[in-house]
């Protein structure tokens, strides 16, 4: 079976928040800034042909170009445009606060998780209580790492010398159960 | 070659100001409400999250999330507000949208139910005048008519040789001016 990752309760639980406000597990929660003419887009044709059904309005194109002449003609719709126009700046302004809210928000959930650049589509085990504490303190202090690792081998090193007889079982024992819990907390950081 | 439609200057004003707020002359400039679910979509069609609102934030995943992270619970309801303001003013413009297409359509479009990607000649000020007064007056375009059949016939009947040509030139302006004016309708 492959080795699965860890993650704790709180990445467990940012996931299926992410996966509305972002590309989703698929792509890696990743973002893109709101589009106002995809929300007016049709696609056709084998390669995706798009056509917008509505352009954004700004105020100062009503002085200009089609909207100037047409406004002219007929000004009496003049006072519809602004509010059109107005509203879009509204929309426009509201999708970006919206936009760099959520960025800072992914960014900031996404630090706490316990590998950013995982592959998020593999299956993962959640941290129990006693191991989050583990790899909070692991985190915290890495360089107990390479002791943990140096312990490791060394009890394996401690094994292989041991006779397999029964009077050295219990020593045997201990000793597996104390490898057996350095290999978790290594497991827990991915460096087992 | 083939006959030409006649459009006021509006309705061109209208054309041009509708193309790129409807689906165009192609599609009889239909105007269409948006699709807030792909505000985040990309033109692979990829789609990168959706607007949350307040409403969302009620929900299990939602409620749960908080619970364990508070510290996030501000920033997610500035994002829901920021969303609600996104569809109430999309939803207005889109509302004033609709109805300044289907407002134009009914005032300034002659017909609503022609190919507009037909070609078309602008009226004149002149023309303009004598369309609105022969809208206005559609008993008027039968005399016309007739009038012109006449002119015709009386041209018909007149020698056609140079020392007459003073005599006919009268009459031949005045079919003229009368088969612009029936152009204006499709009557001639």
């Amino acid at each position: 079976m492959s080795k699965r990752r860890f993650v704790s309760q709180k990445e467990e639980l940012a996931y299926p928040v992410l996966e509305q406000i972002t590309g989703g597990v698929k792509n890696g929660y990743e973002t893109k800034s709101g589009d106002w003419y995809q929300m007016y887009s049709t696609y056709s044709g084998a390669f995706g042909y798009r056509r917008v059904w509505a352009r954004l309005i700004k105020s100062y194109q009503l002085n200009y170009n089609n909207f100037a002449k047409f406004l002219e003609a007929m000004p009496e719709y003049k006072e519809v445009f602004e509010e059109m126009a107005k509203q879009c700046e509204i929309a426009e302004d509201a999708v970006n606060t919206f936009d760099s809210l959520r960025i800072k928000f992914v960014e900031d959930i996404k630090k706490t998780f316990v590998n950013p650049n995982a592959n998020f589509e593999t299956e993962f085990n959640v941290f129990s209580n006693e191991q989050e504490e583990m790899f909070q303190d692991l985190k915290a202090n890495p360089d107990k790492i390479p002791t943990l690792k140096a312990r490791s081998i060394e009890i394996q090193e401690q094994l292989e010398g041991l006779p397999k007889d029964r009077a050295s079982a219990p020593l045997r024992k201990t000793l597996r159960e104390e490898l057996d819990i350095i290999i978790e907390k290594l497991k827990l950081i991915g460096e087992a | 070659m083939a006959r030409r439609r006649t459009v006021s200057k509006a309705e061109h004003l209208a054309y041009e100001v509708l193309k790129d707020h409807t689906t165009g002359e192609r599609f009889q400039f239909q105007a269409y409400r948006a699709s807030l679910y792909s505000i985040f979509k990309t033109p692979d069609l990829y789609r990168a999250g959706e607007l949350i609102y307040s409403f969302d934030l009620r929900k299990d995943e939602y409620v749960n999330f908080f619970k364990l992270m508070p510290k996030y619970k501000p920033i997610l309801e500035e994002m829901a507000k920021e969303a609600d303001k996104v569809r109430k003013a999309i939803e207005r413009y889109d509302e004033l949208k609709l109805a300044f297409v289907k407002e134009v359509k009914e005032q300034v479009f002659e017909n609503q139910k022609i190919n507009f990607e037909s070609a078309y000649l602008i009226r004149t000020d002149a023309q303009e005048v004598i369309y609105q007064d022969l809208k206005a007056n559609p008993d008027k375009i039968p005399p016309l008519k007739a009038r012109l059949v006449e002119l015709e016939t009386i041209l018909d009947g007149m020698p056609q040789d140079r020392a007459s040509a003073p005599l006919r030139k009268p009459y031949k302006e005045e079919i003229e001016s009368i088969v612009e004016k029936l152009k204006l309708f499709n009557e001639a």
